[in-house]
């Protein structure tokens, strides 16, 4: 297949870019249907129907689907019936000209809820080949599409990779559509935009870009089109793919995207001013801008008390510290300063260490490695048994080398550690940008001790430090003028107190709720968030309608909500002076 | 950007290349190292000296070298090490001590811990160590214990907070023997020294000796006697100018702590109405008072504030020890011999030793200034010409459960 | 220049504080104490204070040239080829003081950390680190400090909380008894200890409101100045004066004394050793940025992070020039006589007096040239 191929640029070959040649339906409806039939040739799960439709049979017309992709059931009742049967009975006097059959067709003979008209035949094909229906109709040089798409898919389902205790089990599936209604469901607001674009030359999947419109930076935004944009590649495949393709710096070893299956998650996040990208055939979207804190965060943190959720995040930040230095902290100190820990301690360590024929950090990196493999196998192994495996695979295994004299107990402990505190860590690719510069830092230190585990943890800084996710820090808000947002970082403060947006995601309107907790007056507004109102209105006092997620109710316009390089916010009124917080 | 990649890529293997060929310098596995727990410094008499195995005995047997007298052999060093695979070690070949602890002659420290390399079979480390002993003679040596004790200040793995004794005899001695209690001599010596409920010995670590000379011309450290199994660190000894003085009493040693506001728990036995009765001390607050009488000569008041308990009386029907009478009774018996006791001490060190070990200077200078102007020239002189004054003033607090 | 991301005024407070502590915390309770006996910590003080007065002199002189770093705007008020020598003597006088961070930091590394690490390989891996940070551009190392500036002071504040009853605050009297003359001999002691702010000469330009510096650096050299005497005091109070002169890095013996009982690490002073090894490491990677972001303006180059492993590899000779850890404070000494007070104290201020006088820059002064002109 030339793996390879799709990461070559596309040099001499006269391929059909984006830009697709412009191919004009002929009125000919024996001319469509032998160009649909020589493009796709040997197709044979596209399906022609001729047919004729009028009391008099003298329309002949065509059905052009894709068996398979189209619900048959209201292809047959919907298109066929009603052009077949109901025409009939239609009074069509034998001057009218098939233009206005074509028009009688689109606007009262077909039933079907989404039709088209559409110009160029290449682009009706590939609807064809999404899903759509085509009706080709002789004598009219537009062709009709209709939509019929109903593939099988999977239902709705929990995500298996990010469960959680409390919250809604339902997960992303692979159909685009599905999951813009999921967010929707969440949504109810005119201002969540659905763009939809299509990416990759071969595959045309569909992509969707999804925001809240006055929330959004519309910088982000424009960036988030403008790369997505540049992608020439042939098959987009997975989101994984945009994901590589609109990264700011490929080269590092952590994501500066999110990925997540959660319908919950991408809502909470669109409300915070980012923005999603929901790929076809995927059910992971992408979020970005994403920072390290975003990364760490879990939908269950706002969902349970805030007390109760900042210890577990401090826990997990905790966790993700210990797994990336605990083995070589380890190494540093048996191997090298063995005067840092107590004398009790030390002797202890020294004679479990008694006639173990590997240093300390041959030891780390077989136990290490060990235990990698048998992550790596437990995932490939079906249901609970590969779960257990790991676990208990790891047990013995640690057991017996320690009986066997190989690797002394407290590395096994160690590692055991290391291992629990990296499942803390909830998001997958962290995980493994973790898992990869844990082995950085052991070789570090078991070169130069306590001063290398150092110099590892600085080096990683400098580079977190470098980062940046559409030109918001990857460190934020720990760094940066950002004091407010700090509330959502380590911790989880209550909802009363972060009742604004955070400043380094979001562009526009920046009140989530009015402090006090009323809820707002239902009768006021008409449930538009105030984009009305010029000049002076910085207090006009409307209602933002709609459920969020438990995110807020009453939004109140309040000027003066810029940023610091005096953006505006999405070209609404801004009525203060924009002071930056 | 491809050439990024690459800079970065090659950085990376060349960083990879030059450190894991040249190898982990410093890198020595713990059970690999021997932690000294005990250090003990003894002066090389000749003949006198005998080259000990590891087992402690002496060895006779033919061909055994007896370190010879030349000028090389000055110091005899010993450590006590414990013997770690037996805390632990499966599938390892230990031997049955608890603890080992071998004696070589050098020089001085270093060298001599060189010498252990050729015989041990791991890399010597001082981190852990808990306790400094030093024998009689070496202590009477005004030279020698001045190298040894620059030596170990210099040494930086060597903690400042370690304990300091001097033994009475031959230190070595003290980390041969086999104690009952505490198989290992380090920590026998370590949580000996960490108990509070004695006054009778002075708690210094080394730090504090060391400072304690430079500043005041002399240190008082604790004594260590050995016994067949056991130890006893009791009384004191007195360095001045760098060398041995004199050996100080328990009790001496006990009046020297009050007087430097530091009180060990400790039990001052009092004669009451002809009982001997024992009055705990709890707490002791040393106030001092400097000023210069009508003569111009810099007097000194010592106030001793104490508090503590009655242990005991004899058991009696109509005894009632919960009256005032009683109690001011005990607290006059106990101020008198605290007195007596203090006076004593401080006589002794003004007229025979003519050493400010309290840095009673060092508290003139910062609290009178302008009298230390006068007499920091020849503070020696001035302070045995000090008039000092001593009074306690004692206050029981508790009797125990009956009256 | 003006692409690069801006750094706020709180990053341009990290970077002074992690620049200015480096090695020189280590050694100042003894030199302070030799100075000026049980009043060392007042030399601090007033090394600290004119620090502050000094800081806000460059803030001033850089709102004169907005936009514009020393290099530029040293051209302007000394003439070109002057100007060019001035920034190629700060150059030099930034890698030297690399050279030395780094000599420094092997020689204690070697003493309290890897006794058997040839000195080469701390101080080579020690450079590479910092050219890492020395290649990125200024937001990146302003994050940096935000980072790590609570990492570097509040741990070893909260040490020394266990080490209190073994402290004697009365070792820090007789109090005011030294001589003023003894004060200002002293004072040459403390001048390494603050260098590193006169890199505002060079990072002001780069702040979103460059009107901040003064205030940014006020805060941050105020929190210095607590620091330092903190670490002087506990030092003094732990050991007292006659002790003291005898350690040579005195604040690291304060930790090797204090004992957590009970705790996981009993013998903290090996993790304030590591936190240490963060605070040499921002001091020396700003300098070393510094040294690289001068080259590139005086060379007008246009991606200047090349130079970093060069001068990397200059430094790293340099470093190794001293024999012995005695040469390399008399050296150090030198140099802060020689390169540092100029540099670092006196040139700043001339250049902002010449610039007043010719009456130079956007606001012309204070001003008052303005109001003659608007006036007459």
């Amino acid at each position: 297949m030339g793996l390879l191929d799709r990461f070559r640029p596309k040099k001499q070959e006269k391929e059909p870019s984006k830009e697709e040649a412009k191919d004009k339906a002929s009125s000919s409806l024996d001319k469509n249907l032998k160009y649909l039939k020589d493009k796709l040739k040997d197709c044979n799960d596209v399906v022609y129907r001729e047919f004729r439709v009028g009391n008099r049979q003298q329309f002949r017309f065509a059905l052009v689907y894709v068996d398979g992709l189209v619900d048959r059931n209201m292809l047959n009742e919907e298109v066929l019936k009603s052009l077949m049967l109901q025409t009939k009975h239609a009074n069509l006097s034998p001057g009218i000209i098939t233009g206005d059959v074509f028009s009688i067709a689109l606007r009262s003979g077909l039933t079907t809820g989404e039709v088209k008209e559409e110009e160029y035949i290449d682009k009706s094909m590939i609807a064809l080949l999404s899903g759509d229906s085509l009706v080709l109709v002789d004598g009219y040089k537009k062709v009709l599409v209709i939509g019929s798409k109903g593939w099988p898919s999977r239902g709705v389902q929990e995500p298996q990779t990010e469960s959680v205790i409390r919250g809604p089990r339902d997960g992303f599936t692979e159909t685009m559509r599905f999951n813009t209604a999921l967010l929707r469901r969440r949504l109810r607001d005119p201002n969540l935009k659905i763009k939809q674009i299509k990416v990759g030359v071969r595959s045309k999947t569909d992509v969707a870009l999804a925001y809240m419109d006055n929330i959004v930076d519309k910088n982000v935004l424009k960036e988030v089109e403008k790369r997505l944009e540049s992608i020439n590649i042939d098959g987009v495949l997975e989101s994984g793919y945009i994901e590589s393709f609109i990264e700011d710096q490929k080269y590092s070893i952590f994501p500066q995207v999110q990925s997540t299956e959660r319908p919950d998650r991408v809502a909470a996040s669109l409300l915070e001013g980012r923005v999603a990208i929901i790929t076809d055939n995927t059910p992971f979207v992408l979020l970005v801008p994403a920072t390290l804190n975003i990364l760490f965060q879990s939908s269950e943190d706002y969902y349970e008390r805030w007390f109760i959720a900042s210890f577990i995040r401090i826990l997990r930040y905790a966790s993700a510290f210990i797994s990336l230095v605990l083995p070589a902290v380890y190494i540093a100190i048996t191997s090298y300063h063995p005067g840092l820990i107590p004398t009790d301690l030390a002797l202890y360590i020294a004679g479990t260490r008694t006639g173990v024929p590997f240093p300390a950090f041959i030891e780390a990196i077989i136990m290490e490695l060990t235990l990698e493999l048998l992550r790596e196998a437990g995932i490939r192994l079906p249901g609970p048994i590969g779960q257990t495996i790991g676990i208990v695979g790891g047990l013995v295994i640690g057991q017996a080398a320690v009986q066997a004299g190989l690797v002394s107990p407290i590395m096994v402990i160690v590692v055991a550690i290391t291992a629990i505190a990296s499942f803390a860590v909830s998001s997958y690719s962290v995980g493994i940008a973790f898992r990869i510069l844990r082995f950085f830092i052991i070789a570090l230190s078991a070169v130069l001790g306590l001063y290398g585990l150092v110099m590892g943890l600085l080096l990683t800084l400098v580079h977190l430090c470098s980062l940046k996710s559409f030109g918001v820090p990857y460190l934020a808000p720990l760094v940066g003028n950002t004091y407010y947002e700090l509330g959502d970082a380590l911790v989880r403060a209550p909802q009363t107190v972060m009742y604004r947006r955070p400043k380094t995601l979001a562009g526009g309107n920046m009140i989530r709720m009015r402090v006090g907790g009323a809820k707002g007056t239902s009768g006021g507004g008409s449930g538009k968030d105030g984009d009305e109102g010029g000049g002076g209105e910085a207090k006009a006092g409307s209602v933002k309608a709609g459920d969020g997620n438990g995110k807020g109710k009453a939004g109140e316009r309040k000027a003066g909500g810029g940023r610091d390089n005096g953006q505006k916010s999405g070209g609404q009124q801004e009525g203060g002076p924009g002071t930056g917080e | 950007m491809k050439s990024k990649l690459k800079r970065a890529v090659s950085l990376m293997l060349a960083a990879g290349v030059m450190l894991s060929t040249a190898g982990c310098w410093d890198r020595i596995e713990i059970n690999e190292r021997i932690f000294v727990l005990g250090l003990a410094i003894d002066k090389f008499e000749p003949g006198k000296d005998v080259q000990v195995g590891e087992d402690g005995a002496e060895q006779q047997e033919e061909g055994s070298k007896q370190p010879e007298e030349s000028p090389r052999n000055r110091l005899v060093v010993s450590i006590v090490f414990p013997n770690v695979g037996l805390l632990k070690g499966e599938g390892a070949i230990v031997s049955e001590d608890a603890k080992f602890a071998v004696s070589t002659v050098g020089p001085n420290i270093f060298e001599a811990v060189r010498q252990f390399n050729t015989r041990l079979n791991g890399n010597i480390f001082f981190g852990h160590v808990k306790a400094i002993l030093l024998g009689e003679a070496l202590v009477k040596d005004e030279e020698l214990l001045m190298e040894v004790l620059d030596g170990l200040e210099r040494e930086q793995e060597i903690a400042r907070n370690v304990d300091v004794a001097v033994v009475k005899g031959k230190a070595k001695d003290a980390l041969f023997i086999k104690p009952l209690v505490e198989p290992i001599v380090g920590t026998y010596i370590e949580k000996i020294f960490r108990q509070r409920k004695t006054g009778r010995f002075y708690p210094k670590n080394f730090g504090k000796v060391v400072t304690s000379i430079r500043e005041t011309g002399g240190a008082v450290l604790p004594r260590l006697v050995v016994g067949e199994k056991e130890f006893n660190i009791a009384g004191g000894c007195l360095v001045k100018d760098r060398k041995f003085r004199a050996w100080l009493g328990e009790l001496e040693v006990r009046a020297i702590q009050w007087l430097e506001n530091m009180a060990g728990e400790d039990v001052i036995s009092v004669n009451v109405n002809g009982v001997s009765v024992p009055f705990e001390l709890t707490e002791l607050k040393r106030r001092k008072e400097i000023w210069r009488d009508d003569a111009g000569d810099v007097n000194l008041h010592i106030i001793l504030e104490c508090e503590g308990n009655i242990e005991g009386y004899i058991l009696a029907v109509d005894q009632d020890l919960m009256n005032e009478a009683f109690i001011q009774q005990v607290e006059r018996a106990v101020e008198r011999e605290m007195v007596a006791q203090c006076t004593g001490v401080m006589d002794k060190f003004q007229n025979e030793f003519q050493l400010d070990v309290w840095g009673i200077g060092n508290h003139i200078r910062k609290f009178r200034p302008e009298i230390w102007e006068d007499v920091k020239d020849n503070w020696q002189e001035a302070f045995t010409e000090l008039s000092v004054d001593i009074s306690a003033c004692v206050k029981v607090r508790r009797v125990g459960v009956i009256k | 220049m003006n692409d690069q991301e801006k750094i706020t005024s709180n990053q341009l407070m990290a970077i002074m504080l992690s620049t200015i502590i480096g090695i020189g915390i280590l050694t100042l309770p003894r030199t302070v104490t030799e100075a000026a006996g049980p009043d060392g910590w007042m030399l601090v003080l007033a090394g600290g204070v004119v620090a502050i007065i000094l800081s806000v002199v460059i803030s001033r002189l850089g709102l004169m040239f907005p936009g514009k770093t020393v290099v530029e705007y040293s051209g302007d008020i000394i003439t070109k080829p002057l100007g060019i020598i001035f920034s190629l003597g700060f150059f030099t006088y930034y890698v030297l003081f690399c050279a030395f961070e780094a000599r420094v930091f092997a020689e204690v590394t070697k003493q309290f950390l890897l006794d058997r690490t040839p000195s080469e390989a701390i101080i080579i891996t020690m450079l590479l680190g910092a050219a890492y940070l020395a290649r990125q551009d200024i937001a990146t190392v302003g994050r940096m400090g935000e980072m790590l500036v609570p990492v570097f002071i509040l741990p070893p504040i909260l040490f020394l909380l266990p080490g209190i009853p073994e402290m004697d605050l009365t070792n820090l009297l007789p109090f005011m008894r030294t001589s003023p003359g003894k004060l200002l001999t002293g004072f040459g002691t403390i001048v390494t200890s603050y260098l590193g702010f006169e890199a505002l000469l060079l990072f002001q330009p780069f702040m979103a409101r460059p009107r901040d510096a003064a205030k940014a650096m006020t805060v941050a050299l105020i929190s210095i100045i607590l620091i330092y005497v903190l670490a002087v005091v506990t030092a003094v109070a732990m050991f007292g004066v006659v002790e003291i002169q005898q350690l040579i890095w005195p604040t690291f013996a304060v930790y090797r004394v204090i004992e957590i009982p009970g705790a996981f690490i009993e013998n903290i002073h090996g993790v304030v050793m590591a936190i240490w090894v963060v605070a040499v490491y921002t001091t020396l990677a700003v300098f070393f940025f510094a040294a690289v972001t001068i080259l590139g303006r005086i060379l007008s180059l246009k991606e200047h992070s090349f130079t970093a492993l060069p001068l990397a590899l200059l430094i790293y000779f340099l470093a190794l020039v001293p024999n012995n850890v005695s040469q390399v404070y008399n050296y150090l000494d030198a140099f802060s006589l020689y390169l540092g007070i100029p540099f670092g104290f006196v040139l700043p201020a001339v250049l902002y007096i010449i610039a007043k006088v010719r009456g130079m820059g956007k606001e012309g002064g204070n001003g008052r040239e303005k109001q003659a002109k608007k006036s007459g």
